[in-house]
């Protein structure tokens, strides 16, 4: 008795084929259910963030924006900085992720005790990133990157509220590919509150 | 008494089909009734207890990011018993990284990944990847400040990658980015996806076991004859007075030491803590804070990290000769030891510097100190069995003593570290010393 090999290849093939159509069809659909991409926001919101009647110098005030994963620290600074906002150019705002490795940073009156320059800004406790907060969060120290952006910021001088209207380049930590400038990465991968 | 014991085997047997465990496993050799044999079946325990308790945690937890934490800390503050469960349920996991480490460098030491063991070691890798995958997504759960925080930054290195790779990982790992998008799928895969892929690769893992048995000693070939005893009950009772001593000794760790909750996550409280990952990560995270690694050239650490892994699954494909004795195979042993230490080094060097960029060349003098003093001593060993009339294999003992005591060294080395390496070096080069002698006593006394 002889067995026809082609018969049975063919067979043991469409068994094969048949297997690989469910395992395909099926890996799309579940990929696509799992990797569901948040809202999608295109231009940055305007919102309020405190009125200057509240802000206290050297006083970092946290705020979320543009998405409610993106911490700010809006700080009322001792002397002008660039940028500054309000009657004394004092006035800025900075992403509060440092954009080493993303912990969130403290904010330090002064920078000399962690080594960089007498400046108010930024220090990062995990690897020791400065950012001075004078020059537009220029790195002054550590490893990261690229400085941390900086929250547009608008004040109504009839009510002294402050408004958050936009982000400076570099992208937030976390958002699109590291240190990039296509800012429209800091409206992905979150929610608007 | 046995006949009726045997009569009521058979009615089962005709009824259910459940034969005697001899004509389901093999029975196992008596050379192997010596725990160092059996880590893998304390790994099992340990999964189990972690499924058990891992259950009754499920009974309260609530995995959103409001009641996380405060659902934990219910667990532990006012639930019987459950500080004690929330506890050996962390212990357990904390034991089963640690043994399945030694596990894994005690099967490389005795070469039991050799033909025909390949495929064990294999499942081996991927079951260390999925435990460590346990640990990681374990650790965000109580939603604490520090396991919050750390796990970001975790997540945040994939942005290193190019976007293509980044964004879709992403977004399958943490969804839309938001916290609760976040803990829901750390969740999922925890409780879910990383128990199946475990259950599927134990099965395939103890399914192999069964096909080719434990390895033998070295020395010994596969086709010796050995004397060996039933699973009924020889063995069960074995591998379960082992099972209970594991757990009975957990318990009462648990019991005596219970874990702390840290305070809850918040931004506002992350603003205070260094974020540091849990301890069994800590070698890695030590190899990310080289000076050399620094910025976005941090990308080649995590390369590094990887290959090291990929090294590691592919050891049996490296290593194919056919001698498992350490002297038949001195290059690969001695790079095992170096990594080894390595590894408890990095750990424990990290723990002293946490959040503290790490110069290169401290790096290079400390690591390439222990690769060199190993290196000798491990050539220096060869040489003397070699030169020895009875020339034939080390006693992997022998070269255990090398390593341990050179792991105790370098970790010792470093708790001096404060007081300049060069009291390290000494500590470490009187250490290997000690080792050294003691291996001729050991010869001799062989003689």
């Amino acid at each position: 008795m002889s067995v026809d090999e082609n018969r049975r290849n063919f067979l043991k093939g469409m068994i094969a084929l048949g297997a690989l159509v469910v395992i395909g069809g099926l890996a799309k659909p579940i990929l696509d259910y799992a990797t569901v991409s948040g809202e999608i926001v295109t231009t940055f919101p305007k919102i309020k963030v405190t009125n200057i009647s509240q802000l206290q110098v050297n006083q970092p005030f946290l705020f979320n924006y543009p998405l409610t994963n993106e911490p700010n620290y809006l700080v009322m600074l001792s002397q002008p900085a660039q940028y500054g906002i309000g009657p004394q150019n004092n006035i800025v705002a900075f992403s509060a992720i440092c954009e080493h490795l993303g912990c969130i940073y403290h904010f330090r009156t002064s920078l000399a005790p962690y080594g960089g320059p007498d400046v108010p800004g930024g220090h990062c406790p995990c690897h020791g990133s400065l950012y001075d907060y004078l020059d537009d969060a220029k790195v002054v120290g550590g490893p990261a990157p690229c400085p941390v952006p900086r929250v547009i910021l608008e004040l109504d001088s009839s009510t002294g509220d402050i408004y958050a209207v936009g982000m400076e380049p570099p992208t937030i930590y976390a958002h699109g590919p590291s240190c990039s400038s296509d800012v429209e990465y800091d409206l992905q991968g979150g929610s608007v509150d | 008494m046995s006949g009726v014991l045997e009569r009521v085997q058979k009615w089962i047997e005709e009824r259910f089909g459940i034969k005697s465990v001899d004509n389901i496993l093999r029975p196992i050799p008596n050379f192997s009734f010596r725990p160092d044999y059996w880590t893998g079946a304390i790994l099992t325990t340990g999964f189990i207890m972690q499924g058990l308790t891992g259950f009754l945690l499920l009974l309260y937890y609530v995995p959103t990011p409001d009641q996380a934490w405060a659902s934990t800390h219910y667990i532990m503050s006012s639930l019987p018993y459950g500080s004690l469960i929330l506890t050996f349920h962390l212990y357990d996991a904390y034991a089963i990284i640690l043994i399945a480490f030694l596990h894994m460098f005690r099967h490389f030491f005795v070469g039991a990944y050799k033909k025909p063991r390949e495929a064990m070691w294999f499942y081996g890798v991927i079951l260390g990847l999925i435990t460590l995958g346990f640990g990681f997504t374990g650790y965000l759960l109580p939603w604490t400040v520090v396991s919050k925080s750390a796990t970001d930054v975790g997540i945040g290195m994939l942005n290193y990658f190019p976007n293509w790779l980044t964004a879709p990982l992403k977004s399958l790992i943490v969804g839309n980015g938001t916290d609760a998008a976040e803990l829901t799928r750390f969740f999922a895969l925890h409780v879910i996806l990383l128990p199946l892929l475990l259950a599927l690769f134990l099965f395939l893992k103890l399914y192999t076991f069964e096909v080719h048995g434990i390895a033998p000693p070295l020395g010994h070939s596969e086709s010796e004859n050995v004397k060996k005893t039933s699973w009924m009950p020889g063995g069960i009772l074995y591998v379960l007075m082992l099972a209970l001593f594991y757990i009975g000794g957990l318990l009462i760790i648990s019991s005596v030491f219970p874990a702390t909750l840290p305070p809850e996550y918040s931004v506002q409280a992350s603003m205070s803590v260094t974020p540091e990952p849990d301890w069994y990560f800590l070698w890695i995270y030590q190899i990310l804070k080289l000076s050399i690694f620094e910025g976005p050239n941090i990308i080649y650490a995590l390369i590094l990290v990887g290959l090291m892994f990929v090294i590691l699954f592919l050891v049996p494909l490296i290593d194919t000769r056919e001698g498992r004795s350490p002297s038949e195979r001195p290059v690969i042993f001695t790079l095992g030891m170096i990594v080894a230490t390595s590894i408890v080094f990095l750990t424990v060097w990290a723990y002293l510097t946490p959040g503290l960029t790490i110069p290169f060349y401290q790096a290079v003098i400390y690591i390439g100190g222990i690769a060199l003093i190993e290196a000798l001593a491990a050539y220096a060993a060869l040489r003397r069995r070699r030169s020895s009339a009875s020339a034939g294999k080390v006693h992997p003992s022998i070269a255990m003593i090398v390593m341990v005591s050179s792991v105790i060294g370098a970790s010792a080395s470093l708790l001096l570290l404060e007081k300049g390496y060069l009291i390290s070096v000494l500590l470490i080069v009187g250490f290997v010393y000690a080792a050294m002698t003691s291996i001729s006593k050991i010869e001799r006394l062989r003689k």
